[in-house]
């Protein structure tokens, strides 16, 4: 009798959460392997059993940053990926490879990923493990035929500005184009975004200017209106708006004016707030909005950067280790943040509660004849993957992997 | 300002009560219960080392049973030999202070078990199991946390096979299923 009784499995899944509740996570995850039942009950309420947990790029704190990420991590696999990403175990794989060398940019959704190269602008379907390279969604273009310097997703509609100052806005419910306009700027358009209305729209330019434009859809002829220009001593690399307060941030180069990054409240747009670092050259390449007074920003003086706009000083710096420009950013809204760099197709992982960055990872598979020495133009991540696109690739670098090989720069970035 | 009168009205309000107070004292003074347990074996226990047990306190102030009364509490699911453990434990723990609250963001500990606990709990694992239940029914905090952090202790540091082996647990996976969660437990044995 005895020997076919089995007391614990008697209880009752509230009695072996309360059991199970003093265990730590190895204990947990070999009791998970002793039978059906209990790999159910903890699978089920992990999320009871450990607290106290603090992932890099699994955390999914924010709704933002949850609304591009494919699935609503179980805590054992946050905590698995996030070690994955810590230890640099992936897999990675090239998806796209293009002969020509292009500038390309990237925006990353749930179900799709968005690729600028030459003047089309790529929509690719893709699932949590999968992404449909073999036809494209959607391929949009305006009439120029230049460049896209940047793009913009949102609110269903595709904002693009070219290398030859040109601006185009698609509906992409309607597939209507909403206006192509020639002639915006002198030069090329470096940056570009659409308010979340998708009234206002800010357009940053080599030729040293930032212009902003009403979006009048009713109108007939005049249906992009400027209604604002700024010109500086710099080139203007990167504009963006808040999405929180009507405050515009604008970046220049930073080679004439020791000032690079302003910030201008859009119903006033005079006096904006101006900041720097101490030495000339720190142009900025990439902004991307925190909360409503913080910004994050990159550029060209290695350094990643969080402004704060009360106190008018960068609150937190990070610097690469390997002092290279750092091309752009992104953010999980918690605290993680990824930035491109110029060589090797190397992207830094910094967790912000630390000084020190946490992983690298490098572009090690290229097809046709790319050497590796391309700077990642852009990236962005969700909690499983990492999309880069270089001059010739747009890599995927899967986290959520079990095996794959390891690696691990860590131990020289302490 | 109160009046004369209405302060001498206010002294012998409180002078009663006292007077009533003292009146409970001694009719209160070690009064005793008696518990019933499914095998219809009757305990007398001191009231206030019964409602160590929340629900036997709960039963006692909602159904208004009075002390004077002899009346008997049934436990139908507890049965004598449990019910006499779990009063063992109670008697010792009577002027314990209660059990603080679980907080949700401490790590929680199982090396304060204290030696008289210990050696209380170094029994079979069935009555260890019905300890348990007795103590989750009974709703007697300090008991079941002991319980359950001695079960806990039983599983830490053991690798799967060895939890079966000491609960007697059959392994219910097939082959590929065993192979599947080995693969997603794998990362937690790497150092």
């Amino acid at each position: 009798m005895e020997s076919e009784n089995s007391y614990i499995l008697q209880l009752s899944t509230e009695l072996l959460i309360k059991i199970f509740s003093y265990l730590n996570v190895p204990d947990l995850s070999r009791l998970r392997q002793t039978c059906k039942r209990f790999n159910v009950v903890i699978t089920c309420w992990d999320h009871v059993l450990i607290k106290n947990i603090f992932p890099v790029v699994t955390n999914q704190a924010n709704a933002t940053f949850l609304s591009r990420c494919h699935e609503q991590l179980s805590t054992f696999e946050k905590i698995r990926i996030s070690r994955n990403w810590e230890v640099g175990r992936y897999r990675e794989k090239s998806l796209l490879y293009v002969r020509r060398r292009y500038i390309p940019w990237l925006h990353l959704t749930r179900n799709s990923i968005w690729i600028s190269r030459g003047n089309h602008i790529y929509c690719y379907g893709r699932t949590r493990k999968h992404v449909n390279i073999s036809r494209p969604i959607s391929t949009l273009r305006g009439r120029s035929n230049a460049d896209v310097g940047h793009f913009q997703l949102k609110n269903n509609s595709v904002i693009s500005g070219q290398r030859d100052g040109s601006i185009w806005l698609k509906d992409l419910r309607s597939g209507k184009v909403i206006f192509d306009q020639e002639e915006c700027h002198e030069s090329d358009i470096n940056s570009i975004d659409i308010s979340e209305n998708g009234k206002i729209i800010v357009s940053g330019s080599r030729d040293s200017s930032f212009k902003v434009w009403n979006v009048d859809r009713d109108s007939y002829t005049d249906i992009l209106k400027k209604t604002y220009t700024q010109v500086f001593y710099d080139r203007v690399l990167r504009v963006s708006l808040s999405k929180e307060q009507p405050l515009l941030a604008v970046g220049t180069s930073g080679n004439d004016y020791i000032k690079t990054l302003f910030i201008y409240n859009l119903e006033s747009l005079t006096n904006p707030t101006e900041f720097s670092t101490s030495h000339y050259g720190s142009g900025i390449l990439d902004l991307k909005w925190d909360g409503p007074q913080t910004i994050w920003s990159c550029g060209y003086d290695t350094y990643l950067r969080l402004w704060d706009l009360r106190t008018g000083k960068p609150e937190q710096n990070f610097v690469d280790p390997h002092a290279a420009v750092l091309y752009c950013l992104d953010y999980d809204y918690y605290n993680t943040v990824m930035v491109g760099s110029q060589y090797h197709g190397r992207v830094i992982l910094w967790d912000i509660r630390h000084p020190h960055p946490v992983q690298l990872y490098f572009t090690n598979s290229c097809r046709g004849d790319s050497n590796k020495s391309s700077p990642t133009y852009s990236l962005s991540f969700d909690s499983e993957c990492l999309f880069t696109a270089t001059d010739r690739n747009l890599n995927v670098y899967n986290f959520s992997v079990y095996d794959g090989e390891m690696q691990d720069y860590s131990c020289y970035l302490k | 300002m109160p009046t004369l009168g209405t302060y001498k009205l206010q002294v012998q309000e409180k002078l009663l009560q006292v007077a009533r107070l003292v009146n409970k004292c001694f009719k209160t003074q070690m009064p005793n219960i008696k518990l019933q347990s499914s095998d219809g074996e009757t305990f007398e226990v001191d009231v206030e080392i019964a409602k160590c047990s929340v629900t036997i306190k709960t039963m006692l102030e909602d159904l208004g049973m009075d002390d004077e009364e002899e009346e008997v509490v049934p436990l139908p699911n507890v049965n004598s030999a449990i019910l006499r453990k779990v009063i063992q434990w109670a008697t010792y723990h009577k002027d314990d202070p209660p059990p603080p609250e679980d907080d949700e963001n401490k790590e929680k500990r199982t090396d304060d078990i204290s030696s008289w606990d210990a050696d209380f709990l170094k029994v079979d694992q069935g009555t260890l199991f019905e300890l348990i239940l007795a103590a989750n029914y009974l709703d007697i905090k300090g008991l079941l946390d002991v319980t359950c952090k001695t079960v806990a202790n039983m599983i830490k540091g053991k690798a799967p096979e060895e939890i079966r082996k000491t609960f007697n647990i059959k392994n219910d996976f097939t082959a590929s299923e065993e192979e599947q969660v080995r693969k997603e437990n794998e990362w937690c044995e790497e150092k």
